[in-house]
């Protein structure tokens, strides 16, 4: 369990971060989203140690971060890149080794690995021979291949395209299974969505909104009613905005869209109404949650 | 999705099943379904012909033993299927498993030891000299070396050859007496009669005769050439085999030999320490731009991956010193030269020592000046780490004669190098002279290697793109932009306030001009805001003009600061302590190392320029 304490992080009068609080648990993958420039960089590299923060703590099970502490800790940076002129294999094996990884389990971890990426094939080409989504998996098995005991990601998804980014997130989600909290930050509204646990919604350095898809969407549940005809979508529209327990109704066509504080009251608002044909809970997306408010 | 951990597991289990007496891979094979698809090292062509008849096995395998495995096979059946139990494989050639119920589904294996520096140091210098010794360029110099050494053999030796027709060349002959004449016309040169091995001493010593012959009186060794200091090779040449040769005084490196060598030596320095240095400034470069400094720097300490790319190359620069002394003393000794070889030996033995140790010294001060951030900056320290380069090699070659000088060069560690090989080539140095030149390159190598990793530190985070660290930059920025905007009073302010204020920030120095005496700072602190949102797209590592307009703007607000105020010092002690608080932090390698390269950015640049 990773754990971030009232992180802030200033310079001159710029704020990057400010007062950042929140735990990445183990076997949870923590998904960090925020649009650019909102301090997603900032915050990897606080928990990587490599910028001391103004203030906060972080701590791993309890014990504060300290200097070397973070040996067995897989960061992928941002706007990476491997060595060009090295063998994907070696490449991997060469960052295990880093980790304190021994020779004989790096080779295989990297073997596993590339095996699970579909890179088998070009294990001993250079990375310069490959293409963009090959460096990009490369660079995941290379963080993974040390079996890290925190992973921090920056933008772990950058340059993968749809397939890969399906094994990568399988890859991840086995990996987080094993026990490892994973941090990553993104800001791809559906990526986070598809591939976090936890999800911290990071805005101009503060937190803007945390908690799980369910405990996000929670306090922003909308309803739709369709009616027979927009007539008696016309009528309901009216009597629903009257009707006590719903914030705002608005037609579209034939069904009405609206907002009630609970399943129960919105489904009392509805009962009775004439032409209705059908009721359902909108769950919005995390990108219709917070897009506009951020 | 088939977990991959399991072909890994089972193949090495059954090459062991199968190379226990090659039991029987048929029965095996068709037992193990998992194990049906491949088994290419034991299996054999007539296996995969007809797998199930055991009789028809090795048909042209004609060893008995074999056959009665196979008559065998059958009562072992059990045993071979029961072989995946480890209690029947031996200790020693069990394979260490996981219980695959507790086995991950990562399928990955953590094994890990204790990482120390200096191991660290060397996975660093590994991957370093790796992919170093991988390049074109380092097999270009290696071959440019090689080439250059030949050629200068070749051409030194036709030159030498060319001289030495052995018609002035007088040879003096022990107990010849009446002979003389005789030899004189065998030998083709002027033979002269000695009376003893003394006499024959004195007449080499005075110059009278280029060399003695010794005739063995005993009968039982070998007749003897005595020479001065020098091989004399015409009356060398006249012998059929090549006799011993003894000296009256040590031999010296003649002074031809002794120039030639010495551009020689000067060459293989620089070409070693240029092709070494611009590979690290590259591998310095590709890090920085694809990140992995930020991954080294968060796995290992700074220091450690510093010291492991300048000892790794420095180490590679002994390929080219073998290339180049090996083929060397092999041309002399295969030219028969072999006084010239040994004579070279003392100063040849420094120049190695030397030579590692320069490469320690020009490496760092390379690594130095790929850390910097701005390209401006690794421009200059490039420049300048060849000047010293090229002008340590070239100097003590225009003193060829000049033995004070020399002496002098031999101490200083960028001429030392070469200085001193030259001095000992002419005999000028006594034996621990060497050492004072060792000690000296030593010295500054560890110097400018504590100055580098410091450097290497601090800049790990910085130019390499859009970065947290950029923003710290910025705010020592403001500060010089605001001083620049010309006016006196509200800069030594903020400077003073920066001062005296002990957390100043970067912000203290802002609002202090801000709500400075003039207007005028006002709006330059104002200004300068948006100054930094530009600043902040410049840092962009490859956006050079931006970066460079930038970079230009800072030195020159640097160097204005230092004109207006006419305190360059309080200026620069004001960034210090603005960035003091966090640097006095027992901090890690990140903050500290920015704060400091701010300050120290500031104070370099004017001097660089």
């Amino acid at each position: 369990m990773l754990t971030l304490t009232g992180i802030t992080l200033k310079s001159g009068r710029k704020t990057w971060l400010k007062d950042v609080s929140f735990t990445a648990k183990a076997r949870r993958i923590t998904g960090v989203v925020g649009p650019r420039g909102s301090g997603k960089t900032e915050l990897t590299r606080i928990i990587m140690g490599l910028i001391e923060p103004d203030s906060g703590t972080i701590t791993l099970e309890g014990h504060e971060l300290g200097f070397g502490d973070r040996q067995n800790f897989g960061y992928l940076p941002s706007e990476r890149g491997g060595y060009p002129n090295m063998k994907v294999l070696e490449q991997i094996v060469f960052f295990a080794r880093l980790h304190g990884m021994t020779m004989g389990a790096a080779e295989r971890n990297a073997v596993t690995l590339l095996s699970r990426l579909d890179l088998s094939d070009r294990a001993y080409a250079p990375l310069s021979h490959l293409s963009g989504t090959e460096v990009a998996r490369v660079d995941i098995a290379a963080i993974l291949a040390a079996d890290p005991d925190v992973v921090v990601l920056d933008e772990p998804f950058d340059g993968l395209d749809a397939a890969s980014s399906e094994k990568v997130f399988e890859l991840l989600r086995d990996h987080a299974d094993s026990g490892v909290p994973i941090v990553f930050t993104s800001d791809s509204w559906e990526l986070t969505q598809a591939a976090a646990d936890d999800i911290i919604v990071l805005s101009h350095g503060t937190i803007a909104g945390e908690g799980t898809l369910t405990e996000l969407r929670a306090d922003h549940r909308s309803y739709r009613a369709d009616f027979a005809d927009e007539a008696s979508a016309t009528a309901a529209e009216a009597h629903l905005t009257a009707s006590p327990g719903v914030a705002t109704a608005a037609r579209t066509g034939d069904s009405v869209a609206f907002e009630a504080n609970d399943v129960d009251a919105a489904g009392a608002a509805v009962t009775g109404l004439s032409g209705l044909r059908g009721f359902t809970t909108v769950e919005p997306s995390l990108a219709e949650l917070f897009k506009e408010k951020v | 999705m088939t977990n991959p951990k399991d072909t890994g597991a089972n193949g090495p289990k059954r090459d062991l099943s199968s190379d226990l007496g090659n039991l029987e891979d048929d029965e095996f094979l068709v037992e193990d379904e998992t194990t049906t698809t491949e088994d290419e090292t034991t299996t054999t062509e007539d296996d995969a012909v007809d797998p199930q008849d055991p009789a028809t096995d090795d048909p042209d395998d004609d060893e008995l033993a074999d056959d009665d495995l196979d008559a065998d096979a059958a009562d072992e059946e059990i045993e071979v299927a029961t072989i995946d139990d480890d209690d029947e494989v031996p200790y020693e050639l069990r394979e260490d498993r996981q219980d695959p119920a507790t086995e991950p589904r990562t399928g990955l294996v953590s094994e890990f030891r204790d990482l120390t520096g200096r191991q660290a140091a060397w996975l660093v210098s590994n991957r370093e000299t790796t992919t170093a010794s991988r390049s074109p360029l380092f097999y270009v110099t290696a071959l440019a070396i090689g080439l250059a050494v030949l050629a200068a053999l070749v051409i030194g030796l036709g030159n030498a050859d060319s001289t030495s027709d052995g018609s002035d060349t007088a040879v003096a002959v022990v107990g010849i007496g009446e002979q003389a004449p005789l030899f004189e016309q065998q030998l083709g040169m002027t033979v002269l009669d000695a009376e003893s091995v003394e006499v024959a001493q004195e007449m080499v010593r005075n110059g009278e005769a280029d060399a003695a012959l010794i005739p063995d009186v005993t009968g039982q060794g070998n007749d003897t050439i005595v020479a001065l200091n020098s091989e004399p090779t015409a009356v060398l040449d006249k012998f059929a085999p090549q006799m011993p040769v003894t000296y009256l005084e040590p031999p010296a490196v003649n002074t031809e030999a002794a120039k030639a060598l010495g551009w020689g030596l000067a060459f293989l320095l620089i070409a070693s320490v240029m092709t070494l240095g611009a590979l690290l400034y590259s591998n310095m470069r590709v890090e920085k731009r694809n990140r992995i400094a930020e991954i080294i720097a968060a796995t290992i300490p700074a220091k450690s991956a510093a010291w492991g790319r300048v000892y790794g190359l420095t180490l590679l620069s002994l390929g080219y010193l073998a290339i180049a002394v090996g083929v060397l003393l092999l041309g002399l000794s295969i030219a028969s030269r072999t006084s010239l070889a040994v004579s070279m030996m003392p100063g040849l033995g420094w120049f190695a020592g030397l030579f590692l140790l320069a490469h320690l010294l020009f490496l760092s001060l390379y690594l130095w000046a790929a850390t910097a951030a701005k390209r401006r900056g690794r421009q200059v320290g490039a420049g300048l780490t060849v000047i010293l380069v090229l002008g340590g090699a070239l100097a003590p070659l225009f003193f060829l004669n000049n033995f004070e000088a020399l002496k002098w060069m031999s101490w200083i560690p960028f001429t030392a190098p070469v200085a001193t090989p030259l001095r000992y080539f002419a005999s000028q140095a006594e034996w621990w002279e060497g050492l004072i030149a060792l000690g000296s390159v030593l010295v500054a190598a560890l110097i400018a290697f504590a100055l580098a990793s410091a450097a290497y530190r601090r800049n790990l985070l910085r130019g390499s793109g859009r970065t947290g660290k950029t923003a710290k930059v910025k705010g020592d920025r403001s500060k010089g932009a605001e001083t620049e905007d010309g006016d006196d009073d509200a800069a030594e302010t903020s400077t003073k306030d920066a001062k005296s204020s002990k957390g100043a920030k970067a912000a203290t120095g802002a609002k202090s001009a801000k709500s400075g005496k003039s207007g005028k700072s006002t709006t330059a602190g104002r200004s300068e805001d948006v100054d930094g949102a530009d600043l902040d797209d410049a840092d962009v590592e490859d956006s050079d003009p931006d970066e460079d307009a930038a970079e230009e703007s800072t030195a020159t607000t640097a160097k204005s600061t230092g004109k207006s105020t006419g305190k360059p010092a309080p200026a620069t002690k004001a960034a210090k302590t603005a960035t003091g608080k966090s640097a006095a932090k027992p901090g890690t390698a990140g903050k500290s190392g920015k704060a400091g390269s701010s300050a120290a950015s500031k104070r370099k640049k004017p001097g660089a320029r």
